[in-house]
């Protein structure tokens, strides 16, 4: 699904050049459940970014389902966050002045979906999550593992194949920590394809694979 | 103090982007406050410079033959009212003939004869009794006692003569020696008395016989009465007691008989009753308080954007505020610091304010209004004072709010939302008014426009005017044939006015019945010449001496008096009969008019020269070589008919130019406005632009969401401007009897000019927002 080849990230500063991501070379298929760890600065949140069409690379190449990623005009990409993949973030980054209900809906009325269908898409996660009472209220009235709940629920909400999920338990506490990871795993289960950042050792024996990072490499890849 | 002092600094400069907009809005909104305010005052304040200004009234004939009055009098009119009434002190004739053609004038410089042509008044010895004149050389006490003495102002003695000391000094005005008897300071702008040299009326000749008969109407008079004598009282006495109401008897109207007004001073001005004369200059009120509004509108938009900038600072403010509560400061000391922040940008920008309307003043407002506008010291203070007041209130509303809760509360969080419902209002408001402006400045343009092309009943165009004087009219029909044989000239005709002069009415007994009308002599090719349309009867006979004294009138005196081709009037018959034409300004009515044809060159005083072929500048070239042939003497002085009668708008020329500057001022302020508030708007919605990209939104999708706001806000804004701007577009257009129409498209445009205005600065934030990239958006802070 996603073949990363030679993969340079760098910036220039005045003097010299400072590499976040140095000739990463990278295979993940269809259904994996892959967990990057590493400590700070090691390129983690960068390569997320990249796989997920929010950053470029430097040099080299990207494919994701056998298309050149690193080709795509602006449209495309708008395209791929529209039906291939959906985010979730350590910060939640929920829209503050909208309901939860309207937080989920978000990537449906991108993709251009009918309102009654909207809904519908909407209720089941809801349903799912366990979290129709709330459908009304704002996020600032919301418990913090509760607010990535939504944050999941509006992630998948469009079917994607690939979830990226950058520190997803960073800001919450274990229990709700094993929650929300339990609910990756049976997302992962249902066949979609997880990529995972976190420093949790325990949450990332959630995944199947884990891939460290140092310096901008890939220290090691082991499948558990 | 000087903590809180270093404070108020300090979140100048971190804000220091809205600190610059809030300036230069409010820089700009002050100066055009201060503007209009001096301005208003000024008009407001006409002739109030004299001492004793309530005491003074000019004296106007009312007839029911006429819808306004009239400010000429009988000579004898003034003295005969002092003669009667102990209240009245004084009169004064003061006649300005120089405001309807400038006189020439002759004085010696360093031993050179010097001739010019100079705006004058007569007047007689009482003048300066009645009017407060600051004389700062020679006899301050009636300097116009003897005969054919002269005063001049100051500007006026150094521009002839290089110095203010000029006593003595002597200066041939047609054929009579003047000799200067007192030079005074130069009057305010804002005076009836504008002449700059003052004539002894004459005390022999035809100008002096006819002021000592009831027969000539032809003396404006001014009187000066007791202190605090009643108006109504006053102009009750004169019109029951005196026999001056007798003598007007010309004017009656069967049983209605005509009436002396005496207007006081301070009303003349803003009179809308008295017949336009260019002799006294008036202003519509309507338009000065219009301006008024104009100018607190501005002030209000630009006092809307600093509490908009305000209360979208809040969020960041309410922080900071609370953490130094928390670390220890009171609720007063915060107060202070924010009072001090907004006196600090109230301060500076009132200063820069005071600067800029300097400057305006110094170049603009003279090209506009002709004069500087005289500085105002205590309304400066009290605009200054009321600024000030407002801004330690500005400073108290954020203040409070952000102060109003317990600190630890708003730390952790604030909710914005029902801020951006109010900052809409505020921005509704300001769109409003900029719609309203900009659609009552086009359609002033639109009227002006419609004035100057109208059709007027005659062709304006192609026409040189030249004023006859006594040496030309010796010579007239040589002159004539010497012109017509030039190629460049296609005809000439003479005529005692032309069109845009309101001048020179008569009455005559038709049947038992007062004929009043407008009676202007005229050679036998000026009506053919000039296109008056004939629809009824014949022109003047070419050369006919039986025909002199038979007349041409228009439609309206044949409808009115029962006139037609054959009626006996005066001394001749009525052979035409013109279709209705506007002579003067178009916002008056069509009145009775009458040529009546004379061969006699004393009454013809123009003459109307039709050009042919495009080289004007050869063709004046070859009317002032043979004007140099006939007239050594006098310099050659011309005119174009259809310039001067655009002199009619001049008033309508500066409102428009005012208008449009203070429309202009007031879009800079509301720009200013929405591009603060788009930055705001843009810097809070960072996190959610880039959720929703990251979500699947597009660039376009994006800038709809971050613009659709003001759009909306726009539309709302022109729905409410429409019905504003219609009422204020019609309160201006009803001092016009013909008037253009109010179309459509001057809401279209000018709601169009301000979504293109708001989109603009709109888009130049949001486009940066929209194009981000998310990444540094959604980064964990």
């Amino acid at each position: 699904m996603i073949t990363l080849n030679h993969l340079f990230k760098y910036y220039d500063n005045k003097f010299q050049r400072n590499y976040v991501l140095k000739d990463v070379n990278l295979t993940i298929n269809e259904g994996e459940f892959v967990t990057i760890m590493g400590p700070s600065g090691a390129g983690k949140s960068t390569l997320l970014n990249i796989i997920g069409m929010l950053d470029e690379p430097n040099e080299g190449e990207y494919f994701f389902l056998d298309q050149a990623a690193h080709q795509l005009k602006e449209k495309k990409k708008v395209e791929f966050h529209r039906n291939y993949v959906g985010f979730i973030f350590q910060a939640f980054h929920l829209i503050d002045e909208m309901t939860v209900h309207e937080n989920i809906e978000t990537p449906l009325v991108y993709k251009g979906i009918k309102s009654s269908e909207r809904k519908a898409m909407v209720a089941d996660m809801l349903d799912r999550f366990n979290m129709v009472a709330k459908k009304d209220l704002f996020p600032s009235q919301l418990s913090g593992g509760q607010q990535q709940l939504v944050g999941i629920a509006r992630a998948i909400v469009g079917k994607p194949r690939l979830l990226l999920a950058d520190e997803p338990t960073g800001n919450l506490h274990s229990d709700q920590g094993r929650d929300i990871m339990k609910i990756l795993q049976g997302l992962n289960e249902e066949g979609i394809t997880i990529l995972q950042v976190t420093h949790n050792e325990e949450f990332a024996k959630s995944g199947k694979r884990i891939i460290r990072l140092k310096d901008g490499r890939v220290e090691n890849d082991v499948t558990l | 103090m000087k903590h809180q002092f270093k404070f108020a600094l300090g979140n100048l400069k971190k804000t220091f982007f809205t600190s610059l907009l809030n300036v230069i809005g409010l820089t700009t909104a002050f100066s055009a406050f201060l503007l209009i305010s001096l301005y208003v005052w000024n008009e407001y304040r006409y002739d109030g410079f004299n001492e004793h200004a309530s005491e003074i009234y000019r004296l106007e004939i009312k007839s029911p033959l006429n819808p306004k009055t009239s400010v000429f009098m009988f000579g004898q009119t003034g003295q005969t009212l002092v003669d009667e009434f102990p209240e009245i002190l004084a009169s004064t004739i003061y006649m300005p003939w120089g405001r309807w053609t400038e006189g020439t004038f002759t004085w010696n410089k360093n031993n050179e004869e010097v001739k010019s042509f100079e705006d004058y008044a007569y007047s007689d010895e009482y003048l300066t009794d009645i009017f407060t004149f600051n004389v700062i050389n020679g006899n301050a006490v009636s300097p116009l006692k003897e005969p054919l003495s002269a005063m001049v102002s100051e500007s006026f003695a150094l521009k002839a003569w290089g110095t203010s000391d000029v006593i003595g000094k002597g200066m041939v005005s047609g054929t009579q020696n003047y000799t200067v008897t007192a030079v005074f300071a130069d009057m305010e702008p804002n005076s009836v008395i504008e002449s700059p040299i003052i004539l002894k009326l004459p005390e022999t000749g035809r100008l002096a016989e006819a002021a000592k008969s009831w027969d000539v109407v032809n003396y404006p008079t001014f009187i000066k009465v007791k202190p605090g004598t009643d108006p109504d009282y006053l102009n009750t006495v004169i019109n029951t007691q005196s026999i001056v109401r007798d003598k007007l008897y010309f004017f009656n109207k069967g049983n209605i008989k005509a009436e002396v007004v005496a207007r006081p001073l301070r009303d003349l001005h803003f009179t809308e009753e008295t017949s336009e004369t260019p002799i006294f200059s008036g202003n519509s009120q309507k338009f000065v308080n219009s301006l008024f509004w104009v100018g607190i509108l501005i002030l209000l938009v630009a006092l809307v954007n600093y509490i908009n900038f305000s209360t979208a600072n809040i969020p960041k403010r309410i922080k900071s505020v609370s953490i130094t509560r928390v670390l220890g400061g009171t609720r007063s000391e915060t107060l202070l610091v924010l009072v001090i922040e907004t006196l600090l940008v109230f301060g500076i920008s009132f200063i820069l304010a005071l600067l800029m309307t300097w400057i305006i003043n110094q170049g603009f407002t003279e090209s506009i209004l002709g004069y500087k506008l005289p500085a105002q010291p205590l309304l400066i203070t009290i605009v200054g004072g009321g600024i000030l007041l407002f801004a330690v209130i500005a400073g108290l509303y954020p203040g409070f709010t952000s102060t109003r809760r317990k600190p630890v509360e708003t730390i952790k969080k604030y909710d914005s939302r029902n801020h951006v419902a109010f900052r809409g209002i505020l921005t509704i408001f300001q769109f409003t008014a900029t719609i309203a402006l900009i659609a009552l400045s086009t359609l002033i343009i639109k009227q002006i426009h419609f004035v100057e092309t109208a059709n007027l009943g005659f062709n304006k165009n192609n026409t040189v005017v030249i004023q006859l004087n006594q040496e030309l009219k010796k010579n007239l029909n040589s002159f004539k044939t010497n012109l017509i044989t030039n190629p460049y000239i296609k005809s000439v005709a003479f005529s005692r006015a032309v069109p845009g002069q309101a001048q020179e009415m008569t009455t005559f007994q038709v049947n038992d019945q007062q004929c009043q009308t407008w009676y202007w002599a005229a050679d036998d090719q000026y009506i053919e010449m000039m296109n008056f349309e004939l629809i009824r009867g014949r022109n003047f006979l070419n050369n006919s001496q039986a025909e002199v004294g038979n007349m041409i009138c228009n439609e309206t005196a044949a409808r009115s008096y029962g006139w037609d081709i054959g009626t006996k009037v005066g001394n001749g018959i009525i052979v035409g009969i013109l279709k209705d034409f506007n002579f003067v300004s178009l916002r008056e009515k069509v009145e009775p008019f009458t040529f009546w044809y004379s061969t006699d060159n004393n009454h013809l005083n123009y003459a109307s020269i039709k050009l042919q072929g495009d080289n004007i500048a050869e063709a004046l070239n070859n009317i002032e070589k043979s004007y140099n042939t006939f007239c050594s003497q006098t310099p050659f002085r011309y005119f174009f008919l259809d310039e001067h009668m655009n002199l009619l708008y001049s008033k309508e020329n500066q409102q428009v130019k005012l208008i449009t500057f203070f429309a202009f001022l007031s879009i800079i302020v509301s720009v200013l406005g929405i591009l603060g508030l788009s930055i705001f708007m843009c810097q809070q919605k960072v996190k959610e632009i880039g959720i929703r990209k990251v979500n699947g939104a597009r660039i376009s999708e994006i800038l709809t969401m971050l613009n659709r706001d003001f759009i909306k806000w726009v539309f709302i804004a022109l729905i409410l401007a429409i019905p504003a701007a219609w009422f204020s577009m019609h309160y201006w257009l009803k001092s016009f009897t013909y008037k253009t129409e109010v179309s459509w498209w001057i809401y279209a445009l000018a709601g169009l000019l301000a979504l293109v205005i708001a989109l603009f600065t709109v888009s130049l934030q949001s486009w940066k927002a929209a194009t981000r990239n998310p990444v540094e958006a959604l980064r964990y802070e």
